[in-house]
């Protein structure tokens, strides 16, 4: 392809492809059940219509099983993620839909990490509110999180920097924040610190090819193949991690070396 | 940008101003599928992702109607959703593909070899620069609109776009001599 002119025409032309393609799909009814083998989309949207009808009132938010109980191993040591379909669901009670706390950013829309096994409770429960938090486009409550000593951004710098970074357009923050607590973590044990908890897992090793399989292709439901490829000559993982302490500290959100 | 998205209470809406739920899905459906089928690999994955961000809509309708534009907040749900579903469904087809099984059938018509070479190479790229060329390319969106969507500034969506095109127009040529 030699001229933009020629690039031009061909998004042009696949971009036309995709809309042509998209006009055959019919909105599946409201009042009734899909026109097609019920998926899963349709299902929730289904529930959603049914509740509001009913109580004229829907919650969004989310619930999610307790994680439970505490990890042991050699350090560092990885746990996976425990697979679940449940998307969150509305709920019949609590707050009228007027309230409802959906504001929009990076993590808008996006589904709560499932529950892992291992961790103990303290850094479940702060996993699952900074997650909540960040999907709900809340920094009140994610600063409220975050320990005194926090550290975000590429070597230094405070929470502030993450509502920086989605304003600016920087990095989808509150989107990394979320998808990197569905994948496996790992912990590790210090002399004079208390245990850390990571994620991602592949933090923990010292080079990218100790990173276990499974961790790597956890680490593609974050980024794309060219990106992790791109960053793998800084020898060790050194894109977004999150840190939290067993006492269930915030400590860091960080990229960088 | 943010002024444009200012919620303003359903009762400060007169009942004529604010368009029904109903309608509103009907008239943005296929052009959400047509996004979500750009950023999807499969059909039937685009359409549910389309119902599931009208859903996020219904559930906040009081709010999003309030909205200047009720669409840019389905998108923008939609987006962000894609990117999470596009890698999370690469895992599931790897995984599949190990196993020897097949994904789903779509419901909607299969593209031509070419613009799936198109939307492939599109997919690959950053999530940002991804989002921003199939609201251009695939939406029609202007600069401004991108901006609002995506929630940053006119420049940012230029800069995505210079950048995707940059990458993509060199990808594209290489699949052309490739061919020859």
């Amino acid at each position: 392809m030699k001229h933009l002119d020629e690039f031009e025409q061909r998004m042009e032309q696949a971009a036309q492809e995709v809309r042509q393609s998209a006009k055959r799909a019919v909105p599946p009814p409201l009042e009734t059940g899909a026109r097609r083998t019920l998926p899963r989309g349709w299902l929730i949207f289904a529930a959603a219509f049914g509740v509001v009808i009913v109580t004229l009132g829907v919650l969004p938010m989310i619930s999610s099983p307790e994680d439970s109980g505490p990890a042991s191993g050699s350090t560092p040591t990885t746990a996976p993620a425990v697979a679940s379909t449940t998307e969150p669901q509305p709920s019949t009670t609590g707050a009228p839909a007027t309230t409802v706390p959906f504001a929009d950013c990076s993590a808008s829309g996006l589904p709560m990490p499932a529950a892992q096994e291992g961790l103990p409770a303290p850094v479940a429960d702060v996993r699952r509110a900074i997650a909540a938090a960040a999907i709900a486009c809340d920094y009140e409550t994610l600063a409220s999180l975050a320990s005194p000593e926090f550290v975000a951004s590429f070597g230094g710098g405070g929470f502030e920097m993450i509502p920086m970074w989605e304003e600016e357009g920087t990095y989808p923050a509150l989107a990394f924040l979320v998808e990197l607590f569905d994948t496996p973590y790992a912990f590790e044990d210090y002399e004079d610190l208390p245990r850390h908890y990571y994620w991602p897992s592949a933090f923990v090793y010292d080079s990218w090819e100790e990173i276990p399989p499974e961790d790597m292709e956890a680490l593609l439901t974050v980024y794309t193949q060219e990106e992790l490829d791109q960053y793998a000559e800084f020898g060790s993982y050194a894109l977004w991690r999150i840190g939290i302490t067993e006492t269930g500290e915030w400590r860091f959100f960080v990229a960088g070396d | 940008m943010q002024e444009s998205r200012r919620h303003v209470p359903s009762t400060e809406i007169g009942a004529l101003d604010v368009e029904t739920f109903e309608s509103f899905y009907r008239r943005e459906y296929a052009r959400m599928v047509a996004i979500a089928r750009a950023l999807l690999r499969t059909g039937s994955s685009a359409e549910d992702l389309a119902q599931e961000s009208f859903v996020a809509a219904h559930r906040n309708w009081d709010r999003v109607s309030g909205y200047d534009d009720p669409g840019a907040w389905v998108r923008r749900v939609l987006i962000n959703r894609a990117t999470s579903l596009h890698r999370k469904a690469g895992a599931e087809l790897r995984a599949l593909t190990r196993l020897g099984g097949h994904a789903g059938e779509d419901t909607i018509p299969e593209l031509t070899p070419g613009a799936t070479e198109v939307w492939d190479e599109v997919r690959k790229l950053p999530r940002r620069q991804a989002q921003a060329t199939v609201l251009h390319y695939v939406d029609q969106l202007s600069i401004e609109e991108i901006g609002e969507v995506m929630g940053v500034s006119t420049g940012a969506v230029k800069a995505h776009l210079h950048k995707a095109r940059a990458h993509l127009s060199r990808r594209l040529e290489a699949w052309g001599e490739e061919a020859i």
